[in-house]
């Protein structure tokens, strides 16, 4: 399976719901694998972490793979970050995500993600979790 | 007049289950810590050296730990500029499966 596909749907979803991308530095703050030196917080960064394919008779029928998904806000408390996590959960939790020609059959958290930064004394906030996405292909 | 005979082999099983559990946890998880090794960027070598395996805890001799440094999700996870260079979940994801069948084939 083309992670590209998973990562236009992720997109596609995070930045579809308005009280995410509300909560923001930006509407277009959601980015894939880093956002860049320097970039207005809170941001959405999401990204691969390990996939597990299954075969059958040749055919990549099953994959078994974890997203990153993430908030990353500077701030000495974690609160925001938290609330923004909470809404990606909200939002991702049994996605019905487009992902032609296969078909989601999980999305959930399968572990969370709660660190904290400092960057050059400032406190960095990273909240979120890593999303177990099982894909099958329809045959 | 045909005879069945069955015997029980729960008391072998539950006299071979706790060394050979500890075996399977302790042997997966030095595999775990060497794809770990293997996977994780190495600048000072820092965290690839910190890598080891704790055997036993918790009060039960099949428990093994993969610890490191704890700055470890910073690598894992990235940071505000730096992207995520996994090497724990696809080490530990990897092994999963391997683990279970070793479990299982203690009760053959």
């Amino acid at each position: 399976m083309a992670a590209s596909a998973i990562r236009r749907a992720l997109y596609a979803r995070l930045s579809g719901d308005a009280t995410l991308t509300g909560m923001l530095a930006a509407p277009g703050a959601i980015y894939h694998r880093r956002a860049g030196r320097g970039v207005a917080t809170p941001f959405v960064v999401f990204d691969k972490q390990t996939g597990l394919p299954s075969w059958t008779l040749g055919a990549r029928d099953l994959n078994d793979e974890l997203w990153m998904v993430k908030a990353v806000d500077r701030a000495p408390s974690a609160t925001r970050a938290e609330e923004i996590a909470a809404q990606i959960d909200t939002v991702l939790r049994d996605a019905p995500l487009m992902i032609a020609p296969y078909t989601v059959v999980w999305c959930r958290r399968d572990s969370d993600i709660d660190f904290l930064e400092e960057d050059q004394a400032e406190a960095v906030q990273h909240c979120g979790g890593l999303y177990r996405l099982l894909t099958e292909r329809v045959l | 007049v045909a005879r069945v005979t069955l015997t029980s082999r729960f008391p072998e099983i539950a006299r071979a289950l706790p060394g050979g559990a500890a075996r399977e946890t302790h042997a997966a998880a030095e595999r775990v810590a060497d794809s770990m090794r293997r996977r994780v960027p190495v600048r000072t070598g820092a965290h690839r050296d910190s890598i080891r395996v704790q055997r036993g805890g918790l009060g039960d001799d099949a428990v093994a730990r993969v610890v490191m440094l704890d700055t470890w999700p910073f690598l894992e996870f990235g940071t505000v500029d730096t992207a995520a260079r996994p090497f724990v979940y696809p080490a530990t994801e990897a092994e999963q499966a391997r683990l279970v069948g070793g479990v299982r084939r203690l009760f053959d």
